[in-house]
């Protein structure tokens, strides 16, 4: 069966006589290796429409400081008619403070991405350690991580989250953290199943017998040939997390003092924007989560096809 | 009265799941079916009740179903909530006032059918005083002791002259036989002895809850309603139409006001601002802006809760908090946060629960907005940005002033105005730090002092002397904010107790107000209103207090009220077709909340299915 190398589009040229250190030959490898990804990915549509509208957002909520001016989403110092709908002076309308809908939503694109972005590095640091540390090792630790693995797999994360997030208190750290928490498992499974086809390769053995120790293998061999799946993995992770974090600041477990914007669409369904018909402080909202998740699921499912050789060879 | 809340801290995060698991089932659940002819009367509400113990309530509708199911000793006139005849029915006392005797009417049964009698009413009183149970202690002052003449006479003897006894006790006359196993002390318990009753109290279930009320508890669905039926044998009379009351949990206040608007419930009570807004235009409901009877404000800590205490020494200092006082904007707060439903507020005591007893605060007193004299203050006091990071430092350099302020997320209002707050005192240079968290823990965090300020609120009995004792040094660790103390305003304090002139004591009080104005141990932001809706077609409400904005209901002695309802129309209450939302939209909102939850939990099973 393949293994996650890069896939090999032309011959490669003949080394050139010149003596190189190893370390240049990785790197040139894996620069070659990475401009090959790239034009596998370009093809992929649905990859590039994930890729731009993603980079978009991003672009917005780095530029946020210089398009919004912060002290106008200060309440005390909003100087906008409450509940406004749509106008001139307010593009998408205005909250119950009197702030523009635009403002808030671009400062959300901060909030969100950044939760999405902590969140998926802790989820990623912990799936991989259990996945890797299960997959090598085996035995009696793999059995204990497996078994701690699939209790939080079976666990409704909802119901887990809930718990954690009300009884840490609502700062947006402790929602990081409870997202981290709470989906970490399914991307240890994964690991751990790839390091367990890696580490039965031939060249592991050989390398082994040559010596080498535990740390070397994993950190040379074994996560080398897994990273690749974590990190298609990673990319669907962040649209998760940010749909996690949408979900618990609905359910009022957000912080409220944050821009978030689950937390916009918690406090237009508290103040009774619904009921009221205030559609603009609701809908928007809405719409930038489904954008934001569909662009990170679309690179995600196309890096996927890419990266994981099981689906490429389909 | 620690223990107490601190025993509900655990249940919160069990309390959210059962919320959310029950809120899909809440709508399909109905209470067992009753026979056609029955009327039921529902009474939406967003909070469940804490327990059945009356030793546990703390807030919500747990109040209402004292009422419901207990009687009080001397209850309140919904004239002007005066204390008026309800178990007792005359008190008489001496005339040094250290003997009073207290009348217990004859014809009252518990709903078990044991007849009431001046057993019960001694007993229930001797129980509080001797064991201090919380919250009801204050009530029963100078360590009084209470005698039982004959089945309708208590004598209640004080140990020094009071008015006490004419206070209306906001306490349920208890069934000795039911509750008489807890007074297992002889004589005067020891501190240890007290203190495990009121355990064995507090952990008391109470279920089914016997008392001698209007209404019989007949079942109490957690998260989902309560169910009592009206007591025939009730020494109070008939009920007009109502034969059974339905208090209904909602998740959210949107879901409370769609039940109204649909006729699935015919009253609800505390709608938040802006859907109360949404209401006004509504034919079918009529809409009540009542006194709501507590006040907003901020509340500094001054330390002395113990070790952990992380309280900020410029609190102590009268300048910072009278620049902070001078800096916030009460009017914006009032039109923003609760939409103009509230009203600005300047002392302790209120102009309408509190009548007699309020004293209108003088404008010096009450710091009116004014941000640079709020800079001036802090620059004359020597507190100066000297890095200049837009933060003010303690004189001389040192301590940056930043400020941990805490909002409380389910209580009305806290966190807006805590970022209204942030914002005011970013422009006179002071930070602040949120601690955003809810009742449970703010209870907690109150006791072990780590907090600078918080945004909370009081609700004040009818009679002064509740609300007065908050501010006294005794009660640092007990009800204090932020453990105040000042011996100048103790001595009044106890001067007002002792007073049994009326007008006497009214001079007192009015001191008392000024003094907690100056001093700003807290800043009385505004007083609220409670916002209550009901189906047009029932008549029969009437205010209490008679103002135009007194409580129709959930007020003190409002029960009373449930038997007078009757409604207008033909038809049948609760049936009535109206506009509203269409039910589709509801469908339509449902199942966006579905796609998001499902939606996430599946994309995960699907991961892991995929790559497992």
């Amino acid at each position: 069966m393949a293994i996650a190398e890069p896939p090999v589009v032309q011959a490669e040229p003949p080394p050139p006589p010149t003596r190189r250190s190893a370390r240049a030959i990785t790197w040139a490898r894996r620069r070659r290796a990475v401009a090959a990804h790239w034009r596998v990915y370009r093809r992929n549509r649905q990859g590039m429409w994930g890729l731009a509208i993603l980079l978009i957002f991003i672009a917005l909520a780095l530029a946020a400081p210089l398009l919004v001016d912060e002290r106008r989403l200060e309440p005390a110092f909003s100087t906008g008619i409450p509940f406004q709908p749509p106008s001139a002076d307010a593009w998408l309308g205005t909250d119950k403070f009197g702030r523009s809908m635009v403002d808030l939503l671009v400062y959300g694109a901060r909030i969100s991405l950044l939760v999405g972005f902590t969140a998926t590095v802790g989820t990623m640091l912990i799936g991989s350690v259990v996945g890797i540390a299960a997959g090598y090792y085996g035995g009696r630790i793999d059995a204990l991580l497996n078994a701690f693995t699939n209790w939080f797999l079976v666990l409704p994360w909802i119901v887990l989250a809930i718990v954690l997030a009300s009884l840490l208190g609502a700062t947006l750290f402790n929602i990081i953290l409870v997202i981290a928490i709470t989906s970490w498992a399914g991307t240890a499974r994964l690991v751990r199943a790839q390091t367990l086809t890696v580490k039965e390769r031939p060249y592991v053995e050989r390398a082994r017998a040559l010596g080498a120790g535990d740390w070397h293998l994993i950190t040379r061999h074994i996560l080398p040939n897994v990273f690749p799946v974590i990190f298609a993995n990673t990319v669907l992770t962040v649209a998760l997390s940010i749909l996690s974090e949408t979900t618990l600041s609905i359910l009022g477990l957000g912080d409220p003092n944050s821009v978030s914007w689950g937390v916009i669409i918690e406090e237009s369904f508290s103040s009774g924007a619904l009921t009221a018909g205030y559609w603009w402080w609701l809908i928007p909202p809405g719409v930038c989560i489904v954008l934001v998740t569909l662009a990170f699921t679309m690179c995600g499912y196309a890096l996927d096809e890419i990266l994981n050789p099981r689906l490429r060879e389909r | 009265m620690r223990g107490v809340r601190r025993t509900a801290a655990a249940a919160i995060a069990l309390g959210v799941i059962a919320a959310l698991v029950s809120s899909g089932t809440a709508l399909a659940q109905s209470p067992t079916e009753s026979p056609q002819e029955k009327v039921v009367f529902d009474v939406g509400v967003d909070s469940d009740i804490t327990g059945l113990n009356p030793f546990n309530l703390c807030c919500g509708p747990d109040y209402e179903y004292l009422e419901l199911v207990y009687d009080l000793a001397i209850g309140f006139s919904r004239e002007d909530l005066s204390p008026a005849p309800r178990i007792v029915t005359e008190w008489t006392p001496s005339e040094d006032s250290m003997t009073w005797t207290m009348k217990v009417r004859d014809d009252a049964t518990f709903h078990d059918g044991t007849p009431l009698t001046a057993e019960d009413v001694a007993f229930t009183f001797t129980l509080i005083s001797k064991y201090k149970m919380p919250f009801y202690k204050d009530y029963f002052p100078f360590d009084p002791t209470f005698e039982v003449l004959d089945p309708t006479t208590v004598v209640w003897k004080s140990t020094e002259p009071t008015f006490a006894p004419e206070i209306p006790a906001y306490a349920p006359v208890l069934p000795k036989h039911i509750w008489g196993r807890f007074d297992t002390v002889e004589g005067t318990p020891s501190a240890d002895e007290a203190k495990e009753v009121r355990k064995a109290v507090k952990e008391f279930e109470n279920n089914p809850p016997i008392g001698s009320g209007p209404f019989r508890f007949e079942e109490w669905k957690k998260g989902q309603f309560l169910r009592f039926s009206f007591n025939d044998d009730w020494w109070g009379g008939d009920s007009k139409t109502i034969d059974e009351v339905v208090i209904r949990v909602y998740d959210s206040d949107e879901a409370m006001v769609q039940a109204l608007r649909s006729g699935e419930i015919d009253f609800a009570e505390g709608v938040s601002p802006p859907l109360f807004n949404t209401l006004k235009n509504d034919p079918n409901i009529t809409t009540h802006i009542a006194d709501g009877g507590c006040w907003g404000n901020i509340a500094y800590n001054f330390g002395g809760q113990g070790e952990t205490a992380t309280n900020h020494p410029a609190i102590k200092d009268l300048r910072v908090r009278q620049a902070i006082a001078h800096a916030v904007n009460k009017q914006e707060i009032v039109d923003r946060v609760y939409q103009g439903t509230a009203v600005v507020g300047d002392s302790i005591l209120m102009p309408g629960k509190n009548g007699f007893w309020y004293t209108d605060i003088p404008t010096e007193l009450e710091y009116p907005y004014d941000p640079a004299k709020a800079n001036q203050i802090l620059d004359d006091a020597g507190y100066l940005d000297t890095d200049g990071d837009g933060v003010r430092e303690m004189p001389g350099g040192g301590e940056p002033l930043n400020f941990e302020v805490m909002t409380i997320t389910d209580v009305e209002g806290s966190v807006d105005t805590g970022r209204l707050l942030k914002g005011y005192l970013q422009e006179i240079g002071i930070g602040v730090k949120f601690i955003t968290v809810n009742t449970n823990k703010a209870y907690d965090l109150w006791y072990t002092g780590e907090w600078d300020i918080y945004v909370w609120d009081w609700c004040p009995d009818p009679d002064p002397d509740f609300m007065l004792s908050v501010f006294t040094t005794d009660q640092c660790l007990g009800w204090s904010d932020g453990c105040y103390s000042n011996p100048e305003y103790d001595k009044l304090y106890e001067a007002q107790q002792r007073a049994l002139d009326r007008n006497e004591r009214k001079a007192i009080i009015d001191q008392m107000q000024l003094m907690i104005a100056e001093q700003l141990p807290v800043m009385v932001l505004n007083y609220w209103s409670d916002l209550q809706a009901y189906r047009s077609e029932w008549t029969g409400f009437r205010p209490s207090p008679n103002v135009e904005n007194g409580l129709l209901l959930f007020g003190y002695t409002t029960v009373d009220t449930y038997l007078e309802l009757t409604f207008a129309s033909e038809q049948a209450p609760g049936t009535g077709a109206s506009p509203g939302l269409p039910a589709w939209v509801w469908i339509a909102v449902a199942g966006g909340v579905v796609v998001v939850i499902g939606g996430a939990i599946a994309a995960r099973r699907r991961r892991v299915e995929d790559e497992a």
